[in-house]
């Protein structure tokens, strides 16, 4: 079968744990005291200390499809909960604390604590594959007690800022840990210029459902300045100062594709092949950028951007070395992939609208799986070990429209993205690239076998209809999320597109309860998911891989079409 | 016309001078009677407040200002009791806010004029009077206007509500205020404490007319950011609006936390709710009305004497739990008084769209920023009432514009858009700030780093 690799690839780190921090601003926090500000008798000086709660619960609702389950490398995600049981009983709580001196300069520091009682001790394997636990003994590992069980904290944000003056102009400075994506997505930044501008948290997504994007954007050690020279120009920059990866939902996981990334099993094959270290992007991106709105075209923008950059997606998260008789696996992350973006956005027709065209030169490709590298000593930045790259050309535009007052509803909101890519040439590794010119079973029924295609495109939509005071001060919304593939199998790594024929269609009810300065928000939804399946020949034949035995075939989010899960989310901020 | 309509306009008529311009007497520069009235319940305009005022515990700048009138006593109040002897004088979402609570009361104060504008707004609008300003785009965008009251003496519904947009709130003003709603039970939500900075370049003195169309005529330049509840710190937005709204529609701007980026919002406009309101207030009813002309036929139906909030310094200073009660705000805290209003009727055109089939504009001859506001839904049934209960800084001659009251009478909820005395209060012309890159959406992104 193929897996084809999550579309929102994303990666962990090593926090240092702050859960004592975190509970204690928590708990100083909980009662009634409403966010705390200090400071109130100097009028030059505001304090801000705010907390959002959550909890979220969820059951699985789907039956188990064994066809799913062709490999040992898939089966402990799937066999963690069975039908009915409930998969998550988690807490998040996410701390801000603001301070800002004369509105000029100021100080950010963000932290974030969970806890989840129905996480399980250890991870479980289909029968037929017992033998093989990607968790040796299917015991989970520190990091996946830390990050899914807890309680356990990080700090986030942390940075200071400043408002200066240079003669008429103004600059804005950050220095430290926070996450910028000036870009014009909606929902997910895979084809936008802001690709791995901030690494980010897919598994918080996943975790705990009603996530901001102040909790999913990973903060990244940086130096980011943005210089208003007038009305019409500004010009805008970044330099990293450390290297984060961005994080998914781990091997043997409820969300998780398949066993074996990242941080948390301690085997890509057991017990052949043991993951080591990954081989980690550095610091020092560059992003160099500048936005041109004339006054002519009245609120609409224009931006270039120049970058050189790592990739924060784990790029290629199988590596497999052969060292004698030795296997070792580990993830490689893309260095140095250079960007120039193109951004719009306009007003026009009342919608908010952007678009954002880019062209990436070596930009990280699939990579075929199945394979082993050369042999290597030591774990040395040895390009042999990299996989496929590319010069890709990278689309998306994106939408937001309001629905005004009518008979069925008091308010609403249409918003959509649209993503589409382009492989333009492959410029090295082109035999270990999983797509035509690659693989050399990528001949036919490319989507179906998860080979990438050189034209891909999808499309994301959010519709939601609000009912006001349906009791007093309780507010019903109905928001219903959908995402589609159009055509293709993208052929870059973290492209942000859905494949070709796979969905997500996540309807939901939310209610939300107002009291004083409190809101109680209560989220319902269910989330299904799907896509291409079918019979198709494997691997075992003479001609280009084919000829083998029929097998079945699931591609893209076909690999959670048995996964169907129900959510609840409770929030509220003080 | 519905036969509740006959009826209430012809119970309206009662009141009424049909024609705005048939009342004699010397006229101010800004277009009200200098004269009282017969019965000596409105007084003649006599020079208002003097810009060196200073009453009792007035502290310049502090964000609020001290009653000059706070030693007035009520002459008189109404109550579902009595209220129709005075039926012709208070507008309908008036009689239906007593009708539905026995506690709610007017309490009726003696009239006093204190307007008192400069000589910068009263030399701008004999300009605009003497033929400068005119409306264009078939009175839904005008041109030449600038610096004082656009029409002094309308001729028809579409100047008469250019001088309701083009109000003297101020050039400039910080405005820290809370929005609360009080639902139909009885409950109390804080939906928004917001840092507000505003510019309104059409008052600008050290534009002249010339140099302010020339910028492009933004008249309204509005950044907020917001403070609390902890659900919505961190977040702004951004709001620009053009003399020529046809020529150059409103642009809105949202600040994204966690993204840290500023994109153009879509159009919320006409009747969609705003979000942090419970329904109870449309786009187009920010500041009593924003926003386009366009679905709407506008009638200057005349003048008349209304009782209306005026000199409102007391709920001006007032906290939430001071001003939101039950159903109605607090009348403790509200002074009503007899004044000279200008009517406007507006009607949904036919094949428009919006939840709101007639509106009725009132609004003060000396300040059109005191202004009531009625409207009916298509049924002819009474859904909506406005309060805008302002007062007068005397020591910057401008309106002191808190948190205007708006009624949804379908739901029973309420809500006051920015109660100054749960924050810092208001703040007008104490600084100045390089509009172009303040009112911008790097500006934006300046102020607020969440």
């Amino acid at each position: 079968m193929t897996i084809a690799r999550s579309y929102r690839g994303k990666v962990p780190h090593r926090g240092f744990a702050v859960k004592a921090v975190c509970f204690a601003a928590a708990s100083a926090l909980a009662g009634p005291a409403a966010a705390l500000k200090l400071g109130s008798d100097n009028p030059d000086l505001e304090m801000v200390l705010d907390t959002t709660a959550r909890y979220n619960a969820a059951w699985r609702t789907g039956e188990r499809d064994l066809r799913l389950v062709g490999s040992p490398a898939v089966d402990e995600g799937n066999w963690l909960f069975d039908k009915n049981d409930q998969v998550l009983s988690r807490i998040d709580l996410y701390s801000e604390f603001d301070l800002t001196w004369r509105k000029d300069v100021g100080l950010r520091v963000s932290a974030a604590a969970w806890g989840d009682t129905n996480f399980p001790d250890k991870s479980r394997s289909d029968p037929r594959f017992a033998a093989a636990p990607n968790y040796p003994n299917n015991d989970f590992t520190p990091y996946i007690d830390r990050h899914y069980k807890g309680p356990s904290g990080e700090f986030l944000d942390a940075f200071a800022w400043g408002n200066v003056r240079l003669g008429s102009t103004s600059m804005n400075v950050k220095v430290g840990r926070f996450a910028w994506l000036p870009g014009e997505f909606l929902f997910s930044n895979g084809g936008s210029f802001t690709y791995s501008m901030a690494p980010n948290d897919g598994r918080k997504s996943d975790l705990s459902p009603g996530s901001s994007a102040k909790e999913t954007a990973l903060p990244i050690g940086q130096l980011a300045a943005t210089w208003q020279l007038n009305n019409e120009f500004s010009v805008m920059g970044q330099y990293t100062a450390e290297f984060r990866s961005s994080r998914i939902s781990e091997g043997g996981t409820f969300w998780s594709v398949g066993d074996t990334a990242l941080e948390g099993p301690p085997f890509i094959s057991n017990p052949a092949v043991p993951r080591v270290a990954p081989f980690l992007g550095d610091k020092g991106d560059v992003a160099l950028g500048v936005k041109w709105s004339p006054a002519k075209l009245d609120g609409d923008s224009l931006g270039l951007w120049v970058r050189k950059f790592d990739d924060k997606t784990p790029t290629w998260q199988n590596q497999v070395r052969i060292d004698g008789a030795a296997r070792s696996g580990r993830a490689v992350y893309a260095k140095g992939i250079e960007l120039v973006g193109l951004t719009y956005n306009t007003g026009a027709f009342g919608l908010s609208t952007g678009f954002e065209l880019n062209y990436r030169r070596k930009m990280p490709l699939n990579v075929r799986s199945g394979f082993a590298f050369g042999t290597g000593t030591g774990l040395v930045d040895d390009p042999g070990m990299e996989g496929p790259r590319g010069n890709t050309i990278h689309f998306l535009a994106s939408s937001v429209v309001t629905l005004n007052k009518n008979a069925l509803f008091d308010s609403g909101s249409i918003a959509l993205q649209f993503d589409a890519m382009r492989l333009q040439k492959i410029t090295s590794g082109a035999s270990l690239y999983n797509g035509e010119g690659g693989n050399t079973a990528c001949v036919d029924e490319l989507v179906l076998r998860g080979c990438s295609t050189r034209h891909a495109a999808s499309i994301g939509a959010n519709f939601t209809a609000t009912w006001q005071q349906l009791f007093p001060s309780v507010d019903l919304s109905v928001p219903v999320f959908l995402t589609y593939g159009l055509k293709g199998n993208a052929a870059a790594v973290g492209a942000g597109i859905t494949p070709e024929g796979s969905w997500l269609f996540r309807p939901g009810v939310r209610v939300e309860w107002l009291v004083g300065q409190y809101k109680h928000q209560f989220d319902l939804s269910y989330t299904a998911r799907g896509g291409k399946t079918g019979e198709l020949d494997n691997g075992a034949g003479a001609v280009n891989g084919h000829g083998g035995a029929a097998l079945f075939n699931a591609s893209g989010l076909a690999n959670f079409r048995d996964r169907n899960y129900l959510s609840f989310t409770y929030q509220t901020a003080f | 016309m519905k036969l509740h309509h006959i009826a209430v306009a012809a119970l309206f008529a009662a009141g009424m001078v049909q024609n705005a311009v048939a009342q004699e007497g010397e006229r101010l520069p800004w277009g009200a009677l200098k004269a009282g009235n017969k019965d000596g319940t409105i007084p003649a305009w006599e020079g208002g407040l003097p810009a060196s005022a200073s009453p009792a515990g007035f502290k310049k700048d502090s964000g609020f200002w001290a009653d000059p009138y706070a030693a007035d006593k009520p002459l008189y109040s109404i109550t579902a009791k009595n209220m129709e002897q005075y039926a012709d004088k208070l507008s309908e979402a008036t009689k239906e806010l007593l009708k539905r609570n026995h506690g709610f009361r007017v309490d009726v104060y003696p009239s006093r004029r204190p307007v008192n504008y400069s000589q910068f707004f009263i030399e701008n609008t004999k300009l605009n009077a003497a033929g400068r300003c005119k409306t264009i785009e078939n009175g839904e965008a005008v041109t030449g206007c600038f610096g004082g009251t656009p029409f002094p003496v309308p001729k028809n519904g579409h100047e008469a509500m250019w001088n309701l947009i083009l109000v003297n709130k101020g050039a400039s003003s910080w405005t820290y205020g809370q929005g609360w709603y009080v639902d139909a039970s009885g409950n109390k939500v804080m939906t928004a404490e917001v840092n507000n900075r505003n510019q309104n370049d059409y008052f600008n003195a050290t534009l002249t007319a010339e140099q302010f169309y020339a910028k492009g005529g933004q008249y309204f330049m509005n950044n907020n950011t917001y403070t609390a509840p902890a659900r919505i710190t961190g977040e702004g937005n951004l709001q620009r609006k053009y003399i020529n709204p046809v020529a150059t529609p409103d642009k809105t701007w949202g600040y994204t936390p966690g993204q840290r980026r500023v994109r153009l919002s879509p159009d919320a406009a006409y009747d969609f709710p705003v979000a942090t309101a419970a329904g109870a207030m449309l786009y187009d009813e920010i500041y009593a009305f924003s926003g386009k002309l366009d679905r709407f036929d506008w009638k200057l139906v005349g003048t008349k004497e209304m009782i209306i909030p005026y000199n409102a310094y007391k709920y001006l200073a007032g906290k939430a739990e001071d001003v939101m009660t039950r159903g109605a705000p607090n009348p403790d805290v509200m002074r009503w008084e007899l004044h000279r209003v200008t009517v406007v009727e507006a009607t949904l055109k036919p094949g428009a769209r919006h939840v709101v089939a007639k509106r009725r504009f009132y609004f003060d001859e000396d300040n059109p920023d005191a202004v009531v506001v009625d409207a009916w839904d298509a049924n002819g049934k009474l859904s909506r009432g406005t309060f805008n209960p302002c007062a007068w800084a005397y020591d910057k001659q401008a309106v002191i514009h808190g948190g205007t009251f708006y009624f949804d009478f379908g739901t029973g909820a309420y809500y006051n858009s920015s109660i100054l005395g749960s924050y810092k209060g208001l703040f007008i012309a104490t600084d100045t700030v390089d509009a172009d890159a303040f009112y911008s959406p790097d500006g934006l992104a300046r102020r607020t780093q969440r």
